[in-house]
């Protein structure tokens, strides 16, 4: 049926108030062949009662045979196998994870991992915030200029962006060279300390909160806005009380980004933290490529990943209320 | 456009891209120095590092690898992550949240234990297609990004237009391109670039799946910091910047729309 | 298409792979048209097997040898996570790493009677069969030239050094030398002995964190940071890493103290079960024939493990050769068996020194 009159009648000699009574404000001419196809295999596949198993089911599939095989596989060696003296002990085992609590060592690192992760997120959030603004409503050219700014240096290696990071922060760097400039005496050096490695976290993980961050106040309707404005609210209140509550759920995508992604750094912690701050992700390189013990690498990773997935959830506890009126809401 | 953005926000906007430019304008800088190791500030004024790269077939070949590769996958994650969002956005599937965490647990293993454990799996499969492996491994990291910024543009596509469409005629494809489409581009665009970017910088996975014939970017980086500490690395970071800039303004030209109204 | 261009590369730099003709070798059909991988160091060795050795190699034998220049303390875990399919036939990796990979059953003793090459190999770079060394690095300490370095590692704790030393990290091969060196210094033993106490010298090494201004993982980079003044001393490197910067006129050099110094071993494996065996024996004979071994040694500034060899009296000033100099240097090879089995203890022992 709906085949033989979409043949008929091409798209292009459609009445236009069929379409433009819908307010289609963004419509752009001269639609790609791609969007027809994908638009006319939609109609084929929607109605249907399985469309949604089988839009889901190839990715469920594909990661199910290259994510999780492997990785539970990684997983199963912690309780499988341990070294002793260099030598692999094989069977069921908990000595890895008994190794885990036996020193205070791994404690105070996984402490020291969701502290950096946490500020990490906080203080992307706190400079995410006026960019996705200016992303967002700012106009063509600003927003262009923060876009492209923010994303290009994504495509910049880590280490390449660590060791520029480096060039500034050391001894003779440029940051001490244009301290000097100003008249400080002694400028305090960075390099090597937390500090370095938290500048470099922010900076290299900054792109994945503002972009849902600007998403999210994209999506906010601008009378809502006005309407605050009209009504006496400063530029502060319209940004507490409206920017910021209802630009949550895009915080909340770029929080829990941001903070898996630092969780698991461990370039940075090297190359700036003079390895005097290493993270988790530090000793599970270190296991695995130096000590050649995978099963305690793979111990340390499942209180990674464990944490990560436990941090999540409380976060997104937090803001659950305001999510599922947003999620709600759309659907 | 009505500008409402205030003087003051454009002030802080300013320092805050100064401080994400810095670590990249450094190199740039050092990258002309004329001696044979990196010093700030530059010393001398030379350009031969730059004609050592770019003469160097090795770079040339990472880069063109790279650039092969960080597309095939871009493609391949669309394929799969686009149809998926649209099924987790636009229909009921049981056990929802279970899929969505599934498809984002990529994001919270450590890159390094699922670059092991995919070379691992490969070679119990018996597998020597390297380039097969790299787009498989890039995929895995990739997908949560696609499937996040399309899903979230799904979302946020009104439902009352639709219908509004629908009521006034528009048969289901007319509504699919004309009303669902626009919409969701941006979004699928993002999580396009995204991909693009995360598989053209990865490390922690090629490192195990690579080889001397598939030898990505961020490898061939990590061999020339090892062969020697001097400004050509300065020079390679540059060209990336560089690249990076132009491929922004590509995008931009071939996809006729405006990274600014990406995220909105 | 990077092989493409690889190859077109190697046609361009024939010339100077006409150093490395073959010695030993007929031409031969049997190796026409087969493929082996192999899996070599970075650094300047890496880009000169690229670049010299394989061209040379390939013309000869009508093959092709694809390396992966890596990092080398993947290759190990490259060998175990491909054990059931190998895709190396070839793995340069370090002396530490042997025992390692013949005790998991990664690797499979040289057939002597096809590597001619061997006859001239000194003894203790055989391994009992089971790799061969490729090039002698000597690892100690190095300084910016602008300082006179301790004669002594014991100075080295006296608090003029107050955040100006750099350590070489737990996740490279040096630091073990560097906890010989601790215990050494505490017990007043010669390496040899020292060796054996390191447990106990954990205490010496916490003495030193205030010394330490960081702990270095890249070589190179550490050898620019000193270079440029930001530290007096870094502690400790492999001389291949060093002398190259040296010979470019980089204000940094290394210092030999009277305790002694370290030999660092790279070397190359067969892997167990890897494909075209035949040809991965050929290419490792071909790296220990005398015309490879001169340009390696002179390019990477190494030592070769082979007798025989002349050097000009300016690549001597870099390296310990031939064997009787090694012995009269008294370059130290520390007993990895011992210490693979301890290792990690003593990193988790150093973590908890400098990491928290």
């Amino acid at each position: 049926m709906s085949r033989v009159e979409s043949i008929d009648v091409p798209t292009r000699s459609l009445p236009a108030h069929t379409v433009s009574g819908a307010d289609v404000g963004q419509e752009v001419p001269g639609e790609p062949l791609a969007a027809r196809l994908a638009g006319r295999a939609w109609e084929l596949l929607a109605g249907t009662r399985y469309t949604g198993y089988l839009l889901v089911a190839p990715t469920v599939l594909f990661l199910a045979v290259w994510f999780v095989w492997p990785v539970l596989t990684m997983v199963h060696l912690s309780l499988t196998a341990h070294v002793v003296e260099g030598v692999t002990v094989e069977g069921f085992t908990l000595e890895n994870y008994v190794r885990l609590y036996a020193s205070d060592l791994y404690f105070r690192i996984l402490m020291r991992t969701i502290r950096i992760a946490l500020m990490t997120s906080l203080f992307a959030a706190v400079f995410a915030y006026p960019l996705a603004i200016a992303i967002a409503r700012g106009g063509p050219s600003l927003a262009r200029l923060v876009t492209i700014t923010i994303l290009a240096p994504l495509l910049v290696n880590v280490v390449v962006r660590s060791y520029g990071w480096q060039a500034i922060l050391n001894k003779t760097g440029a940051l001490a060279w244009l301290l000097k400039l100003v008249g400080v005496s002694n400028p305090p050096v960075l390099l090597y300390t937390e500090w370095a490695v938290l500048i470099a976290c922010v900076h290299v993980y900054l792109p994945f909160m503002v972009m849902p961050i600007a998403g999210a106040i994209g999506r906010i309707d601008r009378s809502v806005e006005e309407a605050a404005r009209v009504a006496g609210a400063t530029r502060l209140a319209v940004l507490t009380r409206v920017i910021l509550p209802l630009s949550l759920p895009g915080l909340a995508v770029g929080v829990s980004l941001v903070f898996s992604l630092s969780a698991a750094a461990y370039v940075t912690p090297q190359i700036l933290g003079g390895n005097f701050s290493p993270l988790l992700g530090t000793l599970i390189e270190q296991q695995i490529l130096t000590l050649n013990d995978w099963p305690f690498g793979a111990a340390i990773s499942t209180l990674l990943i464990a944490m990560v997935l436990a941090s999540n959830l409380i976060f997104l506890k937090l803001v659950s209320r305001r999510f599922a009126r947003w999620t709600a809401g759309a659907r | 456009m009505n500008e409402t953005v205030s003087p003051l926000l454009k002030i802080v906007v300013g320092v805050i891209l100064l401080m994400v430019v810095a670590p990249l304008v450094v190199p740039l800088l050092m990258s002309v120095s004329d001696t044979p190791y990196i010093v700030f500030p530059p010393q001398g004024f030379t350009l031969k590092w730059y004609a050592e790269v770019l003469a160097n077939p090795e770079a040339r070949g990472s880069f063109l690898f790279s650039l092969e590769l960080a597309a095939i996958v871009t493609l391949v994650s669309l394929a799969f992550g686009v149809p998926c969002a649209a099924g987790l956005t636009r229909y009921r599937v049981p056990g929802q949240d279970a899929v969505l965490g599934l498809i984002l647990s990529p994001l919270i293993v450590p890159l390094i234990v699922t670059g092991v454990a995919l070379l691992q799996l490969f070679a119990l499969l018996g597998s020597r297609a390297t380039m097969l492996q790299l787009v498989i491994g890039h995929t895995v990291v990739c997908l949560p990004y696609v499937i996040r910024s399309v899903s979230a543009s799904l979302l946020l596509v009104n439902r009352n237009l639709e219908d509004a469409a629908a009521v006034l005629g528009a048969p289901p494809h007319l509504v699919a391109t004309k009303v669902i489409w626009p919409q969701v581009r941006p979004g699928i665009l993002a999580g396009g670039i995204f991909c693009f970017i995360v598989s053209f910088d990865d490390y922690p996975i090629s490192m195990w799946l690579a080889d001397g014939n598939h030898f990505p970017v961020p490898l061939y980086l990590y061999t020339v910091i090892e062969r020697s500490f001097d400004p050509s690395i300065a020079a390679i970071a540059s060209l990336m910047i560089v690249f990076a800039l132009l491929l922004v303004l590509v995008i931009e030209k071939v996809f006729g729309l405006s990274l600014a109204r990406l995220a909105s | 298409m990077t092989q493409i261009s690889r190859r077109s590369f190697g046609k361009l730099v024939l010339g100077a792979g006409a150093l490395a003709a073959p010695m030993g070798f007929v031409r031969n059909g049997w190796a026409q048209g087969k493929e082996i991988q192999i899996g070599i160091w970075g650094g300047s060795q890496g880009e000169f097997v690229k670049k010299n050795i394989i061209p040379a190699f390939e013309k000869d034998f009508g093959c092709k040898v694809t390396a992966e220049e890596g990092f080398t303390l993947a290759n190990v875990g490259k060998m175990r996570a491909t054990k059931a399919n190998p895709k190396f036939s070839v793995m340069f990796i370090d002396d530490v790493a042997i025992p390692i990979c013949k005790s998991e059953g990664l690797i499979e003793q040289l057939p002597a009677s096809d590597m001619p090459a061997l006859a001239s190999l000194y003894p203790r770079f055989g391994f009992d069969g089971w790799g061969t060394a490729l090039a002698i690095s000597v690892a100690s300490m190095f300084h910016n030239t602008s300082i006179t370095p301790p004669d002594s590692y014991a100075e080295l704790w006296k608090p003029e050094f107050a955040g100006k030393l750099k350590l070489v990290s737990p996740k490279n091969t040096p630091s073990v030398f560097f906890l010989i060196v601790a215990a050494s210094v505490k017990s007043g033993k010669p390496f040899a002995q020292a060796q054996y106490l390191i447990d106990d010298s954990f205490d010496k090494v916490a003495e030193l964190k205030p010394n330490i201004m960081n702990l270095f993982d890249n070589g190179p980079q550490a050898a620019n940071e000193v270079a440029q003044g930001q530290a007096d001393i870094g502690l400790l490197e492999l001389s291949k890493y060093i002398y190259p910067y040296t010979a470019k006129k980089a204000p940094v050099t290394m210092s030999f103290p009277k305790e002694g110094s370290f030999a660092g071993n790279n070397c190359q494996v067969l892997v167990k079960g890897g494909p075209n065996r035949d040809l991965a024996v050929a290419f490792m004979n071909r790296m220990l024939e005398p015309s490879v071994q001169k340009a390696f040694s002179e390019y990477a500034f190494t030592a070769p493990p082979v007798s025989g060899i002349e050097f000009s009296p300016e690549t001597l000033k870099y390296i310990a050769y031939p064997v009787e100099e090694m012995d009269k240097r008294g370059l130290f090879t520390p007993d990895w068996e011992y210490i693979n089995a301890r290792r990690s203890g003593w990193t988790e022992k150093m973590n908890g020194i400098f990491a928290v």
